[in-house]
């Protein structure tokens, strides 16, 4: 495992190389398209929505970022076995280093932007904006199984790709990014990612309401969701190069 | 050594249907799926020392049985058993990215062939002096032309994966698409591979070569063994029977 873990941290650092290949903005392009999120939603939330946020740029944009990194991760990691499958296909490679490698690359994206959006958040008064690097470990462990189970089947239905594409366009407007819910509606109650968003506002801007139910649920979610994704993909592990059509 | 007992190796033919409905439809369906046969009932052991040749049409499964042997592919039946460390040699170009460097390149395909950072420095200079492209180090590969491409590729492979194998599986991997004289550094560079393997196993399509490395072959049609044998006796046979 540690030598997958080297070669994944590897190919991710290649990874991010290549993403900023000849750009003028290199690692700013990171930040740019959460950035434009956020502007798009910040000025339909003041415009459209009339109902007021307490503490609405935090609230924003821990909802742009959090969604943002669950979105690109689960999407490259899905891809991670069928684009390399030439080279599973020629050479004894244990898959879970692409898997992992995409799984990290997602990651220090995630964690630049999150050292922007403090810094920000830090120069408007919120000074334990912080604290949500503690909510990264879970939330990313939880995307992590996520990815693993995709990857898995996204080598048997290739459909899926759109399907997931579709799916989390669809996060946009059904998680509390930019409104409050105000009762834990079907599709946001039995969404985890909602749980997540609660937890991390709570950390970032309103200490005083964090409930440990949440993150005990936190917790929980993350551990299920990476034990049953890594079962369902060590167990095609041996043959998942093969599943390929 | 190496041993195989009755190997099979097949796969379900689909017809490339992957979709969700096709997934959700074979999961109810009770339509025994029609099988494509890749391996069926392979035999036969290898002791060190031994240089064993691979020939057959295409699609007659020498790829699929060097894969089985490197332990990319598992078979569905039989038993395969091999001692020590196995390189297998094929498809050089994979695992390059063209928007890095011939340098990250090198990085990238040393890593994967589990060489640490200090390893893959010390090769560096080989790789470069051997596919003579010093003036293209920091140059991204898409701007290679197809031959360069081919020198790059062959040259990083073959020095980044282990060296002194115990097992060594050459398919179709001998300087296809160079010009003559890195055609025969390349032979001669592959040459010396084979001298530091204990067994080695070369699939090709240039009997000549069999002929001149090759004490035993083995001769493979539609996933079966045809027949097995001294080199030049079997490549005589099968040409009399492709002819």
């Amino acid at each position: 495992m540690k030598e997958i873990l080297k070669k994944s941290l590897v190919l991710s650092f290649y990874e991010l190389k290549v993403k900023n290949h000849n750009t003028y903005l290199g690692f700013l392009w990171y930040f740019l398209q959460p950035l434009l999120m956020f502007v798009v939603l910040f000025y339909v939330k003041h415009k459209v929505v009339d109902h007021e946020i307490v503490d609405f740029v935090p609230y924003l944009f821990i909802g742009v970022i959090m969604v943002h990194f669950f979105i690109s991760s689960t999407n490259l990691m899905m891809k991670a076995i069928t684009s390399n499958y030439e080279l599973l296909n020629s050479r004894k490679i244990e898959p879970e280093i692409f898997i992992l490698s995409k799984f990290f690359m997602s990651l220090w994206n995630h964690i630049f932007e999150t050292c922007i959006v403090v810094l920000i958040l830090s120069f408007l008064g919120f000074l334990h904006s912080f604290m949500y690097f503690l909510i990264v470990p879970f939330y990313a462990i939880f995307i992590l199984g996520i990815g693993y189970f995709l990857c898995v089947v996204s080598t048997k239905v290739f459909d899926l790709t759109y399907i997931w594409s579709y799916l989390c366009q669809l996060l946009w407007f059904v998680l509390p990014i930019y409104y409050v819910a105000n009762e834990m509606i079907f599709i946001i109650k039995y969404n985890p990612i909602s749980y997540y968003l609660e937890l991390a506002r709570a950390f970032t801007f309103d200490l005083k309401n964090i409930s440990y139910d949440i993150v005990l649920l936190c917790f929980v979610i993350s551990l299920v969701f990476f034990v049953i994704g890594r079962l369902v993909f060590v167990s095609q592990r041996e043959i998942i190069s093969e599943r390929i059509k | 050594m190496i041993k195989l007992d009755s190997i099979s190796k097949f796969y379900y033919l689909e017809n490339g249907k992957s979709s969700v409905f096709y997934f959700i439809k074979n999961l109810f369906s009770k339509d025994k799926k029609e099988n494509y046969i890749a391996l069926k009932n392979i035999s036969f052991e290898l002791k060190d020392g031994e240089v064993f040749g691979l020939i057959g049409k295409n699609g007659s499964g020498k790829s699929t049985l060097l894969k089985i042997i490197a332990g990319i592919l598992k078979p569905n039946e039989g038993q395969v058993n091999v001692e020590g460390s196995v390189v297998y040699l094929s498809g050089f170009y994979h695992g390059m990215n063209k928007n890095l460097s011939m340098k990250d390149n090198i990085y990238i395909i040393g890593t994967l062939n589990g060489l640490n950072k200090k390893e893959i420095s010390n090769r560096m200079h080989s790789i470069i002096d051997f596919s003579e492209l010093s003036d293209f180090v920091d140059v991204p590969l898409y701007k290679f032309s197809t031959g360069m491409m081919a020198r790059f590729s062959f040259a990083t492979t073959l020095f980044t994966l282990p060296q002194s194998p115990d097992v060594l599986l050459i398919d179709e991997a001998l300087g296809g698409g160079l010009d003559n004289s890195f055609k025969e550094k390349t032979i001669k560079k592959i040459k010396e591979y084979i001298d530091s393997a204990k067994i080695v196993i070369i699939a090709s399509h240039n009997y000549k070569y069999i002929l001149n490395n090759c004490s035993k072959t083995l001769w493979m049609d539609n996933g079966q063994v045809k027949n097995i044998g001294n080199t030049k006796e079997i490549i005589d046979e099968y040409q009399k029977f492709i002819q």
